[in-house]
């Protein structure tokens, strides 16, 4: 049985909001620099209140298994190898495997969504929504707080033992 | 937490992950330094008890109304008792144990110091990766003492802080 020593770890979302979570989840290189960088092409929908507490959270084990494994699966990536390359990768690109380069150098940093009202696309009448990451060795600071004008919701995202959480209250 | 002493207890709880890093670490905030009187303890009924960061404020006897939650080495946030980033279940409430006090005594109902320097920080054995102290402390005096351990019961880890 092969072991894979990538880097990419687990990112779960929990969203314990009454908002639907429309957004997008970021990797990048985890040592140096920016690249390479991975996102979601299509947005990823969590609905509300879909989190640990009832089996509905979002689970990306890594870019590949997802699509079989996760509850919300992204069919294609966007993969940035450098400034002036980037390419849409199928989840099931050889590339893209657990044991492969961009696998094995980048890990989850960053998320942008727009919180909706339940079962809409409407833009919830809180603003809740925001770009928001961890540190990371893109050097794009660290945003890993957000809480709505009205403090009724907020998000916060942070990295446990190699899994990397995005909570949306 | 119980405090079998002659004097005040006035300090900080912290609690930190064990399971890899320090992170998630909480701190009491609000108080930031919980009081729990001279002899107060399990035997007369005043001892502290904070089963979570939640439900510590309603059934305590020593609520704390915040906690600061450090999720990295980056600033932290405050969070109130009720905050659901903090609830019990939770990623943070999951990946975190108590840890540890850092204290002073003093004399019952004053800020005048307890005799012998009867104060210090403590944490549980094998934390001393996350916070630098003993996981016990005797003064000079020998006549005060204090220590941090955990006992386990029905799979429910228990920290203890015993004051002497």
């Amino acid at each position: 049985m092969a072991s894979f020593a990538y880097s990419q770890g687990t990112i779960i979302v929990n969203n314990y909001s009454k908002f639907d979570f429309y957004g997008f989840l970021m990797a990048t290189n985890s040592t140096s620099g920016c690249y390479p960088r991975v996102g979601n092409d299509g947005v990823i929908v969590v609905p509300a209140e879909s989190h640990m507490g009832n089996g509905l959270e979002l689970v990306y084990k890594d870019y590949m298994g997802q699509f079989s494994s996760s509850l919300y699966p992204t069919a294609n990536w966007v993969v940035t190898l450098n400034p002036t390359s980037s390419s849409i990768m199928a989840w099931n690109n050889v590339n893209l495997s657990p044991g492969g380069t961009i696998a094995t150098t980048t890990k989850w940093y960053a998320t942008k969504f727009d919180m909706m009202d339940a079962g809409t696309t409407n833009s919830s009448t809180e603003n809740f929504r925001a770009n928001m990451n961890i540190a990371n060795a893109c050097g794009t600071g660290i945003n890993n707080y957000f809480v709505t004008s009205s403090g009724n919701n907020s998000a916060e995202m942070f990295t446990i033992s190699g899994i990397t959480y995005l909570q949306l209250y | 937490m119980n405090n079998y002493s002659a004097y005040d207890f006035k300090g900080f709880i912290i609690a930190n992950n064990f399971a890899g890093g320090c992170y998630p670490y909480i701190n009491s905030n609000n108080p930031d330094m919980v009081t729990v009187p001279a002899n107060s303890h399990i035997g007369n009924g005043n001892a502290l008890i904070y089963p979570n960061y939640r439900d510590q404020y309603t059934s305590s006897l020593y609520p704390m109304t915040e906690w600061h939650v450090s999720t990295s080495s980056s600033p932290g946030i405050v969070r109130l008792w009720n905050h659901p980033a903090i609830m019990p279940g939770g990623v943070i409430s999951n990946n975190t144990k108590w840890a540890t006090t850092k204290f002073v005594m003093y004399y019952p109902g004053t800020t005048t110091l307890a005799p012998d320097n009867f104060n210090g920080a403590i944490t549980l054995a094998g934390n001393s990766s996350c916070y630098t102290a003993s996981d016990n402390m005797t003064t000079s005096t020998g006549n005060n003492s204090a220590e941090i351990f955990t006992l386990t019961t029905g799979g429910t880890n228990y920290t203890y802080i015993q004051l002497y």
